[in-house]
């Protein structure tokens, strides 16, 4: 018997003895502290931000790319020094 | 005339095909000409899909701007028409497509903001299933054991980053204290997307080594690991993290391929 | 509006009887309705924003059900592509139809998908005898696989095909008298394409089958300057309002909605834009007929 075929063994009968196959709920969450949360939103009417299907037309000019400049001008220029160590998530 | 042939002409030219086909389709006037006719069409196709991408990714879109995040998306649509009916569906590739697109290049984050957008989406989205009967497990040979794959709860996703993509969604989030200015974005995350009672959560694994290994685990599940893999990876860790995994109703059930 | 905002008394009997001026149903909305639980006479769901099972927005539409008598209009059946009908869409449809039980299911004339590709946008069709025994084909399909009657509305448009070879009015009545299928008149829209077509929108008006109209849409565009954008995102404009009652004068008392999908402003506002409806129409109903309703 080799030692992967133990460590299956001990670890299954780990499960049956510690009486865990009466879950029935997806409800219980991890071990408390386990998870630092960041937060909880809940999520609003709107499901999760899906669009609303509508009969209506919209307009959006027909640009053209060379023609577009991109600039950025959201919150993304207010991280802090706005500085991103790029290279690293390169070498990923 | 073919109207096969002539919806074809239009979704080619609409999704940043040539247009000289669907144009010529079309009759123009002293008001419009026809190519100008056809653009109303392709701006409304263009501006009904970036309002759909712009409320499926609002953090994206607040990190980039409006108008950057119109442009952006109009090669992102040409790029990637949708193939689906329902908007809850459109957009799993914007992470993909903003991984490569050279104008993020400084905000190497974004992609991955844009992946923590979609996986809350479709977590969200993700049919409760029974959990299985693990006691069955046990009435497995050696062999079937060995090779049992598990697998996680559809209502939970993992997901990493060199980025700390969580803060930097919360600080956009309504009533939010969590501040742009003091976010140290190079900050490698292991996060933990969960829909629990009607409610999205976010959450990062604390610092305890166990529980980063645990997340290690998870991940390994959700590669397909089998149980013979993950013995050689986890060793005499595999009992713990399997019943902590069954416990917290993190794995939901399993399969003896 | 104080009549719009008091508690509804409607029978419970008599809960898919579609009559006088509804409006669109909007998740912007939700909460409103459901706290103040406004006097609406009914509601149309875009049936397409709750065709995914085990949604909020689902869960919502069946508690609005439960008080307001309801319609379905979608945009997703394509009625007029060339690809093979949508079956997932259509079951899934027929499934929300089954639990919601809607008065009618209307659509739009015109193509929505092809090739596969999804343009989610109303894409008009070259006006042929041709294209019209198309769609007759497939109104008849998706008739016979629903089990009822669908109800088909005109579309706004901003180009014409060099293949039409017919009226967009001959053309209505052509796929509606061979479908058997209903009429869902929306007057802005022939106000539009009018204006960006340069035809009369009279003349396209009382061409209308007017014993198939099941349904009036009511909607306000955008002036772009070169054409007309309907874009459902303002008020109904005074020249619309005047077709509008030429439209009930030709059709009799048949149910209006208004539509606001973009820009779209608190529930009183829109509430307010129905009751203007009603007050129009009820003004040529009971000059038409002296003796009343």
């Amino acid at each position: 018997m080799s030692n992967n075929t133990n460590l299956i063994k001990t670890a299954l009968t780990g499960i049956m003895a510690t009486g865990l196959l009466a879950v029935t709920s997806s409800a219980m969450a991890g071990k408390p502290g386990m998870e630092k949360c960041m937060g909880v939103a809940a999520a609003g009417k709107n499901d999760c931000g899906t669009s609303e299907h509508a009969c209506a037309g919209m307009s959006k000019t027909d640009g053209q790319a060379e023609e577009w400049v991109y600039v950025k001008e959201g919150t993304c220029t207010k991280l802090a020094g706005g500085k991103i160590k790029v290279g690293k998530a390169k070498m990923k | 005339m073919d109207i096969k042939t002539l919806q074809g002409d239009f979704i080619e030219a609409i999704f940043g095909g040539d247009k000289s086909s669907a144009v010529s389709h079309v009759i123009g006037d002293d008001l419009l000409t026809a190519e100008q006719r056809f653009g109303i069409y392709k701006g409304s196709v263009h501006g009904i899909l970036t309002q759909a991408l712009g409320t499926m990714f609002p953090v994206c879109k607040a990190l980039v701007g409006d108008k950057f995040f119109d442009n952006m998306c109009d090669l992102f649509i040409n790029e990637y028409p949708p193939k689906t009916t329902y908007f809850a569906e459109y957009g799993g590739d914007l992470p993909t497509f903003l991984s490569t697109f050279e104008h993020v290049k400084d905000i190497p984050y974004l992609a991955d903001v844009a992946r923590l957008e979609w996986t809350r989406q479709i977590v969200w989205h993700a049919k409760s299933v029974e959990v299985a009967d693990f006691s069955a497990l046990s009435e497995l040979n050696e062999e079937q054991q060995s090779n049992v794959v598990f697998q996680l709860a559809k209502n939970m996703h993992l997901i990493e980053s060199e980025f700390r993509i969580d803060e930097l969604w919360f600080a956009h989030q309504p009533d939010t204290d969590v501040k742009l200015e003091d976010i140290e974005i190079n900050h490698a995350v292991k996060l933990i997307i969960r829909k629990d009672q009607g409610t999205l959560k976010i959450s990062m694994m604390s610092k305890d080594e166990n529980d980063r290994d645990f997340w290690d685990f998870l991940h390994a599940i959700s590669l397909g690991y089998n149980l013979e893999r993950l013995a050689e990876q986890y060793g005499e860790a595999l009992g713990n993290h399997l019943s902590q995994g069954i416990e917290g109703a993190w794995i939901q059930s399993f399969t003896t391929e | 509006m104080k009549s719009q905002n008091t508690i509804s008394t409607k029978n419970p009997y008599n809960k898919n009887k579609i009559q006088g001026c509804g409006i669109g149903l909007r998740i912007d909305h939700f909460d409103v309705i459901e706290e103040q639980k406004p006097d609406v006479p009914w509601f149309e769901a875009l049936s397409d924003n709750y065709l995914l099972e085990d949604t909020l927005q689902r869960n919502y539409l069946y508690h609005i059900r439960n008080d307001y008598p309801i319609t379905f209009h979608g945009v997703g059946m394509s009625i007029g592509s060339t690809e093979p009908l949508n079956m997932d869409y259509l079951k899934r449809l027929k499934k929300l139809k089954d639990e919601v039980q809607p008065a009618w299911i209307s659509d739009h004339l015109c193509w929505t998908s092809a090739h596969g590709v999804v343009t989610h946008d109303l894409i008009p069709l070259p006006y042929t005898t041709d294209v019209a025994k198309h769609i007759v084909d497939r109104i008849l399909q998706v008739q016979d696989f629903l089990g009822e009657q669908i109800v088909i509305e005109n579309v706004s448009s901003y180009l014409q095909f060099k293949a039409t070879d017919m009226t967009e009015w001959d053309f209505i009545n052509e796929v509606t008298s061979h479908s058997d299928c209903k009429l869902l008149l929306d007057v802005n829209n022939i106000y539009v394409s009018a204006q960006n077509h340069k035809f009369d929108a009279d003349e396209y008006l009382f061409a209308m089958p007017a014993e198939r109209v099941a349904e009036i849409h009511l909607a306000g565009y955008e002036d772009k300057g070169t054409h007309l954008l309907d874009t459902h995102s303002r008020p109904v404009t005074e020249p619309v309002w005047d077709l509008f009652k030429k439209a009930v004068k030709h059709v009799g008392d048949v149910p209006v909605l208004i539509e606001w999908d973009n820009d779209i402003p608190p529930l009183e506002r829109v509430l307010e834009e129905s009751a203007t409806a009603r007050k129009y129409q009820q003004a040529v109903l009971s000059k038409e007929s002296p003796n009343g309703h």
